[in-house]
């Protein structure tokens, strides 16, 4: 059985694919490990909230976006510190 | 030889400042994370921490105050603060662990110090931290990690210290010496915990 992803994670995993990776859907789709319709739906959202921005076919994190994955990487870690469900 | 708690009167009140500190980063990192994520289990943790805080802080204050005014009240009053502000603190964080779990589908004479901590409520405070150190320490087990391990340690030490306070009430006064210590230490393990999550990033 698949382990539980939750929503959040996704995104943070996301939005980590497109700051450490090339901003390629094929690497976003490999590191997010999503379908292809899954990842278009969540980058759609991600473009609304001015999280990250399309360039010549790219995604790039805007600045607000990359302060969202600092805090949800901090996030993460202190549900991991105490053993909460990310 | 026994250590006589009107030493060490006065660390005390030092310890339960910088831990009432603590407490409160611990807090404001939580606030962060449920601003940023909205789960439920971050904001009982924020306020669970928050009233921890608060406690200690009062306790520190009230006691530092009764020194200067030579009132002894003070230190009742604070350690009823610090008791009723406490329990309610426990029980948040305690709570943080139950919604994440069940609820989300996804100069003053020594002896008055010594008198000051019941054992009834130091029992019950015990028995609502001892449950959440329970909880940490399964966590860790499932899943080890360097900062599971720093918070299961702080818990656990936090338990201990209320089993001193709680034994000292009633026998062995030198406990109480040694529950300040190790609420101290529990507190410091909290800290290291949120430097390394500040450093994340």
């Amino acid at each position: 059985m698949k382990p539980y992803r939750s929503r959040l994670k996704i995104i943070l995993d996301i939005l980590t694919a497109i700051n450490e990776e090339s901003g390629k859907i094929s690497k976003i789709l490999l590191y997010a490990n999503l379908s292809y319709d899954r990842l278009m739906k969540y980058l759609k959202e991600l473009l609304e909230k001015e999280l990250i921005e399309e360039k010549m076919g790219e995604y790039k994190l805007t600045e607000k976006g990359y302060k969202f994955l600092e805090e949800l990487k901090r996030a993460e870690k202190l549900a991991e510190a105490f053993g909460f469900r990310f | 030889m026994p250590i006589k708690p009107m030493l060490f009167f006065g660390y005390d009140i030092i310890m339960s400042f910088i831990s009432s500190f603590v407490a409160f980063i611990v807090g404001y990192q939580a606030y962060r994370a449920h601003t940023i994520t909205r789960k439920k289990s971050f904001l009982a943790l924020e306020l669970g921490f928050i009233f921890t805080g608060i406690g200690l802080l009062a306790d520190s204050i009230l006691s530092y105050a009764a020194i200067l005014s030579r009132v002894s009240h003070f230190l009742g009053i604070g350690y009823l603060a610090y008791f009723i502000s406490t329990i309610i603190g426990y029980a948040l964080i305690l709570g943080s662990y139950i919604i994440d779990r069940v609820m989300v589908e996804e100069a003053v004479p020594a002896i008055v110090p010594i008198m000051r901590y019941g054992a009834l409520s130091e029992s019950i405070l015990l028995v609502l931290i001892g449950v959440v150190a329970i909880q940490s320490m399964i966590n860790l087990l499932m899943d080890r990690s360097l900062n599971k391990f720093l918070i299961s340690i702080a818990f656990a030490s936090i338990f201990l210290s209320h089993l001193c306070f709680m034994i000292q009430a009633l026998a062995f006064a030198s406990l109480l010496v040694i529950g300040h210590i190790l609420r101290f230490i529990g507190f410091m393990m909290f800290a290291v915990s949120i430097i390394r999550v500040v450093k994340t990033g």
